[in-house]
């Protein structure tokens, strides 16, 4: 009986820990991102990166495929910083995400920030900030002046969490503000074969 | 006169190249790699490796199992032990048990992972108890966008250096160096092959071998 509890006990946990894992789905940031030529690029896309980017450097040209969504994203350097901007299938630039220092996000938001991360888990590290630019108008010059002026709408963070029983890691969308819009928990990690 | 000096010196140089050869052994190592993590902070690693040595066709040397536990100690560093079985073919010589106490720093810096492993080996061979101290610093990268996705490539490599310490024995010194090339044939399978480049004992009686590691690597 006991040896019988056991296995049921283990049926029980893995069917659970499917479960858990059938609910989260849809928030798990799984995105498949597959490098591509310019010329795989749309054509819109590529003529409008030309003129904000402003760069000699090379532009790289990525697919993604997140579920059942196709987008395209261009990274490039521009003044030492790194950008990406994101286009929707037809080619529509949607964002302008800068990669920018943890320290470089307005005070008051950052309090209010760091307040909520603690609601989550006593222990936290913020691994990555970046300032999204929405975009409205698929216009170079009034993007350019978006960015120069540094009008941004939100922070978006990558945030490894620490608790007892985990450690894992989440895509927070903060307002410039510090409200929480969403987030999206990001696959775990894996060394194996860099560790054994 | 001069013809028999340049003969006798050609002589002598015959033997210089044939100790400066580049690699005294070829090993082929295929191995079955389980990794096993339920998003917690244990995961657990199961392998299973047979070496065979390239002389006049195969010859395998040892088949080896190891089962190792990690525990997540902070955001990127892990603490690891694990024991292993070497059934070695000759049997003149005995099987080896090993214990291994690892720690381990890991970090992902944009697409490429770097990781540091600090190493304790205790083989026990027979009544012989060796003990070896290593240090590896590996790194990979997709050589397509930030992951690894199905069907993308990655590159791998590494240097270790070990230091091997046994009674009665005088200290002995390993170096490795590796690098190789891996794909995801399927979302949870990667198939990897590297060659590593080992000189053993060097301070003393410097043996190289050329290591070609065949791996295939299953997460659950």
């Amino acid at each position: 009986m006991k040896r019988y509890s056991l296995v049921l006990f283990l049926l029980f946990a893995f069917a659970k820990a499917d479960f858990s894992k059938a609910q989260q789905v849809q928030t798990v940031k799984m995105e498949q991102e597959e490098r591509v030529n310019a010329s795989d690029f749309p054509k819109s896309a590529v003529q409008l990166l030309s003129q904000i980017t402003k760069t000699d450097q090379q532009i790289k040209y990525y697919k993604e495929t997140d579920g059942y969504l196709t987008s395209y994203e261009a990274k490039y350097k521009r003044r030492g910083r790194r950008y990406s901007a994101e286009f929707n299938e037809l080619g529509l630039l949607i964002d302008i995400e800068k990669d920018i220092k943890k320290k470089e996000i307005k005070k008051v938001a950052f309090e209010l920030i760091k307040k909520e991360l603690h609601k989550i888990a006593q222990q936290y590290k913020i691994e990555k900030v970046q300032e999204q630019y929405l975009i409205n108008e698929q216009n170079p010059s009034s993007i350019t002046l978006q960015i120069d002026n540094n009008e941004f709408d939100n922070y978006e963070l990558i945030v490894a969490f620490k608790e007892n029983r985990k450690i894992y890691r989440k895509e927070m969308l903060y307002s410039k503000e510090g409200f929480l819009i969403k987030q999206r928990n990001v696959k775990r990690l894996e060394y194996d074969f860099i560790l054994f | 006169m001069t013809l028999s000096f340049f003969r006798t010196l050609a002589l002598l140089m015959l033997s210089f190249m044939s100790t400066a050869q580049v690699v005294d052994d070829f090993i082929a190592q295929p191995s079955l790699n389980l990794a096993w993590n339920n998003n917690g902070r244990w995961s657990y690693n199961t392998a299973i490796e047979q070496r065979n040595i390239l002389v006049n066709g195969v010859q395998g040397l040892h088949v080896q199992a190891a089962q190792f536990a990690s525990y997540d100690l902070g955001f990127y560093t892990q603490l690891g032990a694990g024991v292993m079985y070497r059934e070695v073919f000759d049997n003149q010589r005995p099987e080896e048990l090993r214990f291994t106490e690892q720690f381990v720093h890991a970090r992902k810096y944009n697409a490429l992972k770097i990781a540091h492993r600090l190493r304790w080996d205790q083989r026990i061979r027979g009544t012989d108890l060796t003990h070896r101290w290593r240090y590896r610093f590996s790194g990979s990268m997709p050589l397509n966008g930030e992951s690894i996705n199905t069907r993308e490539w990655y590159v791998t490599a590494s240097a270790e250096a070990l230091f091997i310490a046994q009674h009665l024995k005088k200290p002995g010194y390993d170096q490795r160096v590796a690098l190789g090339l891996g794909t995801a044939i399927l979302k949870k399978m990667k198939i990897q092959l590297v060659t590593e480049y080992r000189w053993e004992d060097y301070t003393q009686d410097l043996e190289k071998s050329l290591f070609l590691n065949l791996g295939l690597y299953y997460s659950l």
